[in-house]
């Protein structure tokens, strides 16, 4: 079977050099993942990209009430990697984590017939997919992906593009 | 070779076409002995004149079904290709998204979480629990029989 994702496992085997004093502190970082889920990972692309930029204790709620069948596996894959953070990775707090990175890859399909009406012949697909998380220690930002500009902002950034044309051939200021 | 076997097709379906108006009408296409019984304002150039198919004026003939049907043979099938930007707005925007439930509160009791105004799941788990054993102890399937043994005082007995 597909062997999965072999980056992803070598990250948590990433050493950084010993901190010094006036560093901020590193947050733990966890790499967890698990192959050959059978399900659609255009599916599961749904679910991995609803979780980015949640703490892991509202994932684990949301994912308990939500109807999809990917979202099961996905809240089993979220406790390990806690359960693995509180022992192996030296985090204090299992609640203190959130989910800095989520991400669904195409395993292997295999392809099978079905028989329609009338001899007929049809090809189907069965899909198995990846699922990577990556668990940060920490409360979650405000903003996992770049909110959309207030208006102070675009006009800022209206000026901006304004004073930085330039004259071709123009004298050197 | 497939665009002349299409083309020559189209020739003999239009020739098909004008020998059939022409049954119709009563009278063959060049009609007798080259002199027409109505007077027609467009005179019928059989498609399978050669000149016709040398000239190229073939083509710029078009049958009734054409005049119909319009653009090709074929129906219900996209016109143009579908933009990548459409393609991702369509299957990856806002409409499609998975949005989060706001509705869900902690139980007073047992401090799982569950669906504002439903029953908190684990209290209904150890309530169902509770019942079956009560419901195997009187011998019943269903909790309405219960009242089957009316005639009968049944008291409950929690053991330390």
């Amino acid at each position: 079977m597909n062997p999965g994702p072999t980056k992803w496992p070598k990250y948590n085997q990433v050493v950084w050099e010993p901190q010094k004093p006036d560093e901020p502190r590193r947050p733990a970082e966890i790499f967890h993942h698990r192959a050959n889920i059978k399900y659609s990972p255009k599916k599961l692309w749904y679910i991995a990209s609803w979780i980015r930029g949640m703490s892991i204790d509202e994932a684990i709620k949301q994912l308990s009430f939500h109807p999809q069948v990917g979202s099961h596996t996905v809240k089993e894959i979220l406790l390990e990697a806690q359960d693995l953070a509180v022992k192996n990775h030296g985090v204090e707090y299992k609640s203190n984590l959130w989910i800095a990175e989520s991400l669904a890859g195409r395993s292997s399909y295999i392809k099978g017939l079905r028989r329609h009406g009338r001899a007929r012949y049809g090809m189907v697909e069965y899909k198995y997919c990846h699922y990577m998380v990556k668990l940060q220690e920490g409360s979650p930002p405000e903003h996992y992906y770049p909110p959309p500009p207030n208006h102070w902002q675009m006009m800022e950034e209206y000026l901006a593009n304004w004073r930085r044309r330039t004259v071709l051939n123009g004298l050197k200021s | 070779m497939a665009a002349h076997m299409l083309h020559r097709l189209r020739v003999v379906f239009l020739e098909f076409e004008q020998r059939l108006f022409g049954f119709i009408r009563g009278y063959p296409p060049h009609g007798i002995g080259g002199v027409f019984p109505i007077a027609d304002t467009q005179p019928n150039t059989f498609p399978t004149d050669q000149q016709c198919i040398r000239d190229g004026s073939i083509d710029k003939q078009t049958s009734l079904l054409e005049r119909l049907v319009g653009d090709g043979f074929f129906w219900a099938v996209p016109k143009n290709r579908r933009t990548v930007e459409r393609r991702m707005t369509r299957r990856m925007g806002y409409q499609k998204l998975i949005n989060s439930r706001h509705d869900l509160v902690t139980c007073l009791h047992c401090g799982h979480y569950h669906q504002a105004k439903t029953i908190c799941g684990n209290c209904y788990a150890k309530v169902q629990a509770e019942t079956k054993v009560i419901m195997d102890a009187m011998q019943i399937e269903k909790w309405e029989d219960r009242v089957k043994h009316s005639d009968k005082d049944v008291t409950v007995l929690y053991e330390r």
